[in-house]
């Protein structure tokens, strides 16, 4: 009766307690089994599948082994944790369900393979101690690993595309040993993956497939499955897992050789990348995901039907994942929204960065070229006049021009610098560079025809500004040139760290852009619309802009919702010189969005100043997300903090003073040339004058 | 009742199909949702009630649901995005995560930690978060069973035959005893208590299968995922 059964009750058919409150006191094991295996025939046979004999059961068969608990059990056998009373090893044992072993070559075969395996040595191939038959059940003993199956590791997280590809190589190496022994595994899947707790990679069940194979024609290939409880409880399971098997491998298990395997890894990283495994048709991975499109050639690779075409080696596929791994991580493209963040994936290498170089190598040219052709241009201009102390006026006014360039340059070396993907000159900017030569052309030469540049002191002030700032170009370019080399890849936080207890709140006034903002060229020419102000406490980073910020973003950013922090350099079209940002990724709720900002220290900052800011709070941010003491804290000086303010007041000073020069010089020229009527017989008498102008002046 | 059930072997789309292939985006696809997430109430709310207070644990299950039906999308794709019953176990646990983190952030000003490769597996090693899981499972293989039965009840209330269920229903085990007393109330024959016994063994696969279709993606998926609930059902 039914309800006889109270609780801890026992079902008749397979002794699993019984819970009389739930399921009408019914077995819930039977009943999901007589679904399962349910023909329509009234008297359902008994649990077809294999029960796995209880610890103490097995005791008197393996008196070596101090048997601790079940591991996992399939249909085909079951696994235990032991301990080998001898050695005191913790030891997997597996014992294989009887009827296998009706199978009359079953025990030659179970012999031949296990020797087999017995003479593996890797690190990521699971040991076997010893294999046998004690009573009627056959039994392997191997390495106890202490930890998880890849599957397990799978459903407690996410897998990143790195560590996914972490796990490919060490497989690989394994498979490479076993396939050069002559060993197929046949059944490579995630519960055959094992990861022990320091994450090293183990591939258990090597050769069990093959050992567990019924010879029969039509049988396909079988899976082992024992290790890890799941499958072959049903007729239809216990052709295996078709999903990892390679297309001959179903049709021809005859034919499977070692690029089956490979196959199968394929799978598993198809699965690890993207969360599923690969059906009849199916996509490529960084159309699932946010990944590297390098990826996908690797795994579709693998993933070949026709095994010719797939990797010819585990070792060739392992070179493959190893030189994406190595040579760049994938990383995630800056400006478009990410469902997985950066995680400060940092080129490991040193690359030189063009845009600046190419920049400050035009600059040097340009000044050298006026240097080396100045006192030829200037010999024209002084035999004109015949006025050979303008030449010694001008290089003295030349050299003084250089001089602000000298303190830029001296500020370059000092500047940290960050790693940076190459950037190429944009085909836009190219052409507006283009149209602006060919546009300015006719000016100049309106210019060159103008009265005022063939007086002589439109001569001298062109000279001394066009030269003066074609000398200051040298040490200016020099100093991009240097940033362009400079090696470190983080900043080198030069001063003493001071240790804060706790984040404090900070603020800045400075550049506040949304990535969106730089998409287009329109954004990035006019960057300064993105003035703003930022406030950081121990909870928030608010930010205040003067325009709205896009929608989707966040004007509160709580802490706790930034992915990744981060500093790189604006493009070269916001900031030739290579301004820093600092990038904030954050989950604004509705995804991933990126916020540039630039703190500015106060008006007299040079740009390493600035730049050294930015690295500083990019840092504090960290600190603050992170929740611990900041290394640094950024110090925001309203008012010039060190001797450095001196050569950029002198290039403000001097550039502003030169522009109201030229200016006032320019328009004093235009003036008497006016005032001055070029033919002289027309020139009416000087007395005369006063007097027009007196009437005109009458109404 | 018997009508929110798919035809036996007719089932080409499931209802997580169905949310699938929209993101859950669509109104039939919210409303699909809605149906399976009625059908594993008490799954969840163990699960819950197992990782925090379990006074809490109707509130928050209650939380839990009403979010995952408000969202918009699915999310991003599970590892194991092919069952429902992943899907969902994952969901719980973001929800839990972010509750935890939410917290941590309140008290300490947030934290993400990446997780490396070695704390995936200690933490996977553990072994608190794979018995949670298994009997998240377990739970989940007896909510199925449970909600099955529960189906052929209404059938048989819905055709006066609530009795004789109740007692023909003990054949749906194999080697099922049988009082005498009770197999004169029935009234049948011999025969015709063998075809109902057979009528009703063979419902109860078809309704059974019916529910576990609706939770996969792939209707070929049936009996792996079977052979997974009875599984679940051997480990305690």
């Amino acid at each position: 009766m039914a309800d006889s059964w109270g609780a801890g009750a026992k079902c008749r058919s397979c002794g699993a307690a019984v819970d009389s409150r739930v399921t009408d006191g019914l077995c819930p094991a039977c009943l999901l089994r007589q679904v399962a295996f349910g023909t329509g025939e009234e008297s359902l046979p008994a649990a077809r599948s294999w029960l796995a004999p209880t610890l103490e059961e097995l005791e008197p068969l393996f008196p070596q082994y101090e048997l601790l608990e079940p591991i996992g059990q399939g249909g085909m056998g079951a696994v235990y944790k032991a301990r080998q009373r001898s050695l005191g090893r913790l030891v997997a044992l597996k014992v294989l369900a009887p009827e296998l072993a009706s199978n009359p070559d079953f025990a030659e075969r179970f012999i031949r393979e296990a020797r087999a395996l017995a003479e593996f040595n890797h690190p990521n191939i699971v040991t076997i101690h010893d294999f046998g038959k004690t009573g009627s059940l056959y039994f392997i003993t191997m390495e106890f690993v202490d930890g998880v199956n890849l599957r397990q590791a799978m459903s407690t997280g996410r897998l990143t595309p790195a560590q996914a590809l972490a796990i490919v190589p060490p497989i690989c190496e394994a498979l490479l040993y076993a396939h050069q022994h002559g060993v197929v595994h046949r059944d490579i899947k995630p519960e055959n993956l094992l990861l022990d707790k320091e994450g090293r990679l183990k591939i258990a069940d090597f050769g069990i497939a093959r050992m567990l194979r019924v010879e029969q024609p039509e049988a396909v290939a079988p899976t082992s499955g024992l290790s890890h409880g799941q499958g072959e409880l049903t007729q239809q399971s216990v052709v295996g897992t078709p999903q990892y098997m390679a297309p001959e491998q179903r049709d021809n298990p005859s034919q499977v050789d070692h690029r089956a395997d490979i196959y199968a890894l394929g799978v598993v990283l198809y699965e690890m990348l993207t969360g599923e495994r690969p059906g009849a048709k199916f996509e490529a991975p960084s159309r699932k995901v946010q990944i590297d499109v390098r990826l996908d050639e690797i795994v579709l690779r693998a993933l070949e039907s026709k095994p010719e075409l797939r990797y010819q080696t585990a070792g060739e596929f392992k070179t493959r994942v190893e030189a994406l791994a190595s040579g760049e991580a994938p990383t995630l493209s800056v400006s478009k929204p990410v469902p997985i963040p950066t995680a400060e994936v940092e080129a490991p290498d040193w690359r030189p960065q063009p845009d600046v170089r190419v920049n400050g190598y035009i600059q040097v040219t340009l000044g050298l070229l006026f240097l080396v052709g100045f006192p030829f241009f200037g010999g024209v201009v002084t035999a004109s006049n015949g006025d050979y102390l303008t030449l010694v006026y001008l290089a003295a006014v030349f050299g003084g021009l250089a001089f602000p360039g000298i303190p830029v340059y001296l500020d370059a070396r000092r500047q940290p610098t960050v790693n940076r993907q190459p950037q190429k000159l944009s085909p836009v900017v190219g052409f507006f560079v283009f149209a602006w030569v060919m546009f300015s052309i006719p000016l100049w030469q309106m210019f060159f025809k103008s009265a005022f540049f063939l007086s002589s002191l439109g001569q001298h002030a062109f000279l001394i500004l066009v030269g003066g700032s074609l000398v200051q170009l040298i040490p200016l370019g020099l100093g991009l040139i240097h940033r362009g080399q400079l090696k470190t890849p983080q900043p080198p936080l030069d001063d003493k760290p001071v240790r804060q207890p706790a984040p404090t709140a900070l603020r800045a006034r400075g550049l506040v852009v949304p990535a969106e903002q730089l998409d287009t060229f329109w954004g990035q020419l006019f960057i300064h619309h993105c003035q703003g102000e930022f406030f950081l406490d121990d909870r928030w980073l608010r930010i205040h802009r003067h325009r709205p910020l896009p929608p989707g973003h966040l004007a509160e950013i709580p802490l706790s919702s930034i992915r990744d922090v981060s500093v790189d350099r604006y493009p070269a079209m916001v900031n030739l010189m290579g301004l820093n940002r600092v990038i904030v990724t954050y989950d604004s709720g509705s995804g991933i969005r990126q916020m540039f900002l630039t703190p500015s220290l106060n008006h007299w900052a040079s740009l390493g100043d600035t730049n050294r800011h930015a690295f500083d709070w990019c840092e504090y941010l960290r600190a603050a997300r992170d929740g611990r003491s900041p290394a640094v804290v950024p110090q925001h000086r309203s008012s010039p903090g060190s001797r450095r303010w001196v050569p950029a007041a002198l290039i403000f000073t001097l550039t502003f003073l030169g522009a109201i020069l030229f200016t006032s010089l320019t328009l004093m020229t235009i003036w008497n040339s006016t005032r001055e009527p070029p033919p002289p017989q027309m020139a009416p008498p000087p007395e005369l004058v006063p007097q027009e102008v007196k009437k005109a002046h009458v109404p | 009742m018997s009508a929110a059930l798919p035809n036996a072997g007719g089932f080409q789309t499931t209802r997580w199909t169905q949310v699938l292939a929209a993101h859950g985006g669509t109104q039939e696809a919210r409303q699909a949702l809605r149906s399976l997430c009625e059908r594993c109430y008490a799954p969840v709310e163990l699960f819950i009630a197992r990782h925090g207070n379990p006074d809490e644990a109707r509130d928050l299950t209650h939380e839990f649901f009403a979010r995952l039906l408000e969202r918009d999308s699915l999310g991003n794709p599970d590892p194991q995005r092919g069952r429902f019953r992943s899907y969902l176990l994952g969901a719980v646990k973001h929800f839990l995560a972010d509750r935890r983190d939410h917290e941590q952030a309140l008290r300490r000003g947030g934290g993400h930690i990446p997780q490396s490769l070695s704390d995936m597996a200690c933490a996977a090693a553990d072994g608190e978060e794979a018995r949670a899981d298994a009997s998240f499972d377990r739970q989940w293989a007896l909510s199925v069973v449970e909600s099955s039965i529960e189906d052929l009840r209404q059938e048989a209330r819905a055709t006066a035959e609530t009795e004789r269920f109740e007692i023909l229903k003990q054949w749906l085990m194999p080697n099922a005893e049988v009082n005498a007393a009770q197999l004169a109330t029935l009234g049948l024959s011999d025969g015709a208590r063998t075809v109902a016994i057979h009528r009703l063994r063979k419902r109860f696969r078809e309704v059974v299968r019916g529910r576990i279709a609706d939770t996969v993606s792939d209707p070929a998926d049936v009996g792996d995922e079977l052979n997974h609930l009875i599984a679940a059902l051997r480990t305690e």
